[in-house]
């Protein structure tokens, strides 16, 4: 038979209240913080998981501030570009009404070409249009007006593009060299000058601009190419047939028909508008499509974050209900040591040796 | 009545030991002790042999050399789990927020701000705001590192806190040794507390240090422990000595030498402790900091290095090029880069030498923003296995495991010296019942043989009264 010493005695309850102290005192770390992890040694591969989750997290949040952003660039963008068409509309309008009627009196031909004038100013107007202190049509260049009061281009085809998601990048802006220049492309040799010279030291150097001139745009193309329209006129032809309408060029000549009294001037500035017209809505479907691509996303990365959010919170947060009953049955547990204890370490001869 | 006075000295006797082992009920390491009583030899009386009484053979402790013996070695290992826990603690402690507030997040904070400001390049607000989230992870490196620094020097500390330890036990038990020499040498004496002083003093002392005991004929003992070789001998003790000697091999320089009588150091036995507390204390910080440190010296290194690659690729909107954003200060090379990972001082100094561009005089476009921005995917860490976040949470996530294995060892080691402890207290723990027994028993025989007296003088009364009838 085991001798059992008080010393045995008291070193077994001092162990047994222990453990059920440090259980409780769990417990209640669980329950005062509200996560299941406190520490990397409480679950190391959930850990893990929800070091990964928090910074996908963050991320997605990131992206969904910056789809914001991209979200009002391209509405912007798209209102401007309605406007750009009614300022179209109109114009087509008075050219139609001025080319029906023989014989306009002088009076009315002058308030004509006044408001012609003013739908060009309207229109470049559209074409410098902000966001903040960004110039949305100006590409890169987006901290200078891209058009001065001629209509001549100072930006770049820069597209700025931020991240929807991990590895997924979107444009938020389009240039306006489509809509109003009617050109897909910087036609060389009259572009940057620093970019033409490809030269790095020379670049680094802020260099002068260039614009795009406010000309016929098949025009600006060929001469580029150097290709001669007289000589080749097939090729010219061809050209011209690829590259859109100059809308500034084109208001600026109807302004000049009426003011000159020419109707061919005015026909052709029918042409013209119905041209850009397309072009205008051509990039607004670019812009649609844009917009559809941030929404879409926008949607997904909202859906992934709920799931995120969800799977951290299995991973991370303490089942309360858990925890709390976990501690009442651990009290209790104590409270049944604590008796036990009592009944145990009470009794001893000595107090029956009275 | 000779005879009973014996038994009232031999019973007086019991009684004292008996109230030795009540007092001493409670101190630490004490054993039990015992009076053997013994029946004195008899004499012949005639044919009959009477016994002549009873006499104190000796007082002997009840102790388990077996148990004892088992109780150092598991205190070896208790000491190392201990203090390899302590670390542990600590350092889970560091990387416990790790998701909210650690350097991974604060890293994912900085890309984001890098996206953020992506959307508007030229943005002073946004600008500032990257700069600011770039300082947060480089206070954090700073902030890791001193903390490892501190538990570097705090170690350092202990270990040379334990080595003083250890030398005060060594002279502790040869003192003893010299004193269970003296009393025992006179047959039938047992040196049973000094025992008992000594057995503690080489549990404490296994504690620290894995020991091997032998005992000699003389009752002495010699302490010798692995390569350190003896510490305790019939001459004396041994000191250790815990000098600082710069050591670029390791990230402190204290190490631990043994020592000579005449006071000459020795060979180096840093490295060859084993278990025990000190041994943890080395293990601790001779394996598991080193490794963590190296582990966020890499990441603060190749952080650094990925970010200034692409970054200086790129334009600033003051059209300046080649520009680092960090600074791994003058030596470049991974040790130590968390102690020195810093801003660039062109980034302190201009925050339009941030680069966001890849061309010259183009404000709005951040296409070296969105480089800057993918790096965080990009796995450049174990032979390209591992991002940022991938390479920090698998790192939280092994010393967790690290941490959590330690932790299991020590509660199972503590409950193996549990049970040690029980088995000690069981035989040479003082009952108390067991003691108030004696104590009657000492009590009631001591009565009776008081008893026997009064008989034995009456008798001799009546004997002498026998004339007067």
């Amino acid at each position: 038979m085991a001798r059992v010493t008080d010393g045995l005695l008291y070193n077994k309850a001092d162990r047994a209240m222990n453990r059920t102290r440090t259980k409780m005192m769990e417990n209640q770390e669980q329950a005062v913080t509200g996560r299941r992890i406190n520490k990397p040694s409480d679950n190391p591969q959930g850990m893990v998981r929800a070091i990964g989750l928090k910074t996908k997290i963050d991320r997605n949040e990131q992206s969904m501030k910056n789809m914001e952003i991209a979200n009002s660039y391209l509405g912007v963008t798209d209102s401007s570009l309605a406007e750009l068409s009614n300022v179209l509309s109109r114009a087509k309008e008075l050219a139609v009404q001025m080319s029906n009627s023989s014989n306009q009196s002088p009076d009315a031909m002058r308030a004509v070409q006044s408001e012609a004038d003013e739908l060009f100013y309207q229109a470049l107007q559209i074409g410098n249009t902000r966001v903040g202190e960004h110039y949305i049509f100006a590409g890169y260049q987006t901290e200078r007006p891209p058009f001065d009061e001629n209509g001549n281009y100072y930006g770049d085809l820069g597209q700025i593009q931020i991240e929807v998601q991990p590895g997924q990048k979107v444009p938020l802006n389009v240039t306006g060299l489509k809509p109003f220049m009617g050109l897909d492309e910087i036609p060389k040799r009259i572009a940057v000058e620093g970019e033409e010279e490809g030269d790095e030291s020379q670049a680094a150097v802020p260099a002068k601009l260039q614009p795009v001139l406010s000309r016929d745009p098949a025009s600006l193309i060929a001469e580029s190419r150097q290709i001669d329209p007289k000589e080749n006129p097939e090729a010219f032809a061809q050209i011209q047939q690829s590259v859109g309408v100059n809308i500034f060029q084109s208001l600026k000549t109807f302004s000049q028909g009426l003011k000159e009294g020419r109707p061919e001037l005015i026909h052709q500035t029918l042409d013209n508008i119905d041209k850009a017209f397309s072009q205008v809505l051509e990039t607004r479907a670019t812009v649609g499509a844009l917009q559809n691509a941030v929404v879409t996303n926008t949607d997904l990365v909202d859906a992934q974050q709920v799931t995120n959010q969800l799977l951290k919170s299995n991973v991370v947060d303490a089942d309360t209900t858990q925890v709390y009953s976990d501690l009442a049955r651990n009290e209790a547990l104590l409270n049944s040591t604590l008796q036990a204890n009592k009944k145990l370490l009470t009794p001893s001869l000595l107090d029956f040796l009275k | 009545m000779s005879q009973s006075k014996g038994a009232l000295a031999a019973n007086q006797l019991g009684l004292a030991t008996t109230s030795h082992n009540i007092s001493n009920a409670n101190t630490k390491g004490y054993s039990r002790q015992r009076v053997e009583l013994q029946a004195n030899s008899p004499v012949n009386f005639g044919r009959a042999r009477v016994g002549t009484g009873v006499g104190v053979g000796a007082i002997t402790r009840t102790t388990s050399d077996f148990v004892n013996k088992r109780l150092e070695e598991e205190s070896s290992n208790l000491g190392q789990y201990e203090s390899l826990n302590d670390v542990y603690t600590q350092l889970e402690a560091d990387f416990g927020n790790e998701g909210e507030t650690g350097v991974s997040s604060r890293i994912a904070k900085f890309f984001n701000d890098v996206r953020s400001l992506s959307t508007e390049p030229q943005s002073v607000p946004l600008r500032s705001a990257v700069r600011e989230s770039a300082n947060a992870v480089v206070s954090r490196f700073h902030g890791m590192r001193e903390n490892f620094d501190a538990m570097v020097s705090d170690l350092d500390h202990r270990a040379e806190g334990s080595v003083a330890e250890i030398n005060s036990l060594t002279s502790k038990i040869a003192g003893l040794n010299q004193r269970i020499v003296d009393v025992e040498i006179t047959p039938g004496s047992f040196a049973n507390d000094e025992r008992d002083s000594r057995d503690l003093a080489v549990k404490d002392l296994a504690k620290l240090m894995p020991v091997q005991i032998t005992e000699l004929e003389n009752g002495a003992i010699s302490v010798s422990s692995g390569r350190a070789g003896v510490l305790v001998d019939p001459s004396g003790n041994y000191e250790l000595a815990a000098l600082r000697s710069p050591d670029p091999n390791h990230n402190s320089s204290m190490r631990i030498f043994t020592k000579e009588h005449d006071g000459t150091i020795g060979h180096d036995v840093t490295a060859s402790l084993g278990s025990g507390s000190l041994g943890g204390i080395i293990q601790a910080r001779d394996t598991v900091l080193p490794k963590v440190i190296n582990k966020v010296d890499t990441l603060a290194y190749g952080f650094s290095n990925a970010l200034n690659s692409v970054h200086t690729q790129g334009y600033g909107t003051n059209n300046q090029t080649n520009n680092e954003l960090f600074t791994l200060g003058e030596s470049d090379s991974v040790r130590g880069a968390s102690r020195r990972i810093g801003l660039s001082d062109s980034m302190t100094n201009d925050l339009s030498s941030m680069a966001s561009a890849q061309a010259p005089n183009s404000r709005g476009d951040n296409r070296q923003l969105l480089a800057i921005a993918d790096l965080e995917d990009k796995p450049i860490f174990e032979n390209g296995q591992a991002n940022f976040t991938n390479y920090m949470s698998s790192m939280v996530g092994n010393m967790g495991v690290e941490a959590r294995s330690v932790r299991e060892n020590l509660d199972t080691q503590t409950s193996v010296m549990g049970q040690l402890d029980s088995m000690r207290e069981e035989t040479a723990g003082v009952s108390l019942d067991e003691e108030a027994i004696n104590m009657l028993k000492f009590q009631k025989a001591f009565d009776a043989n008081a008893k026997m007296i009064q008989v034995a003088d009456s008798m001799m009364e009546t004997v002498l009264n026998l004339k007067r009838f």
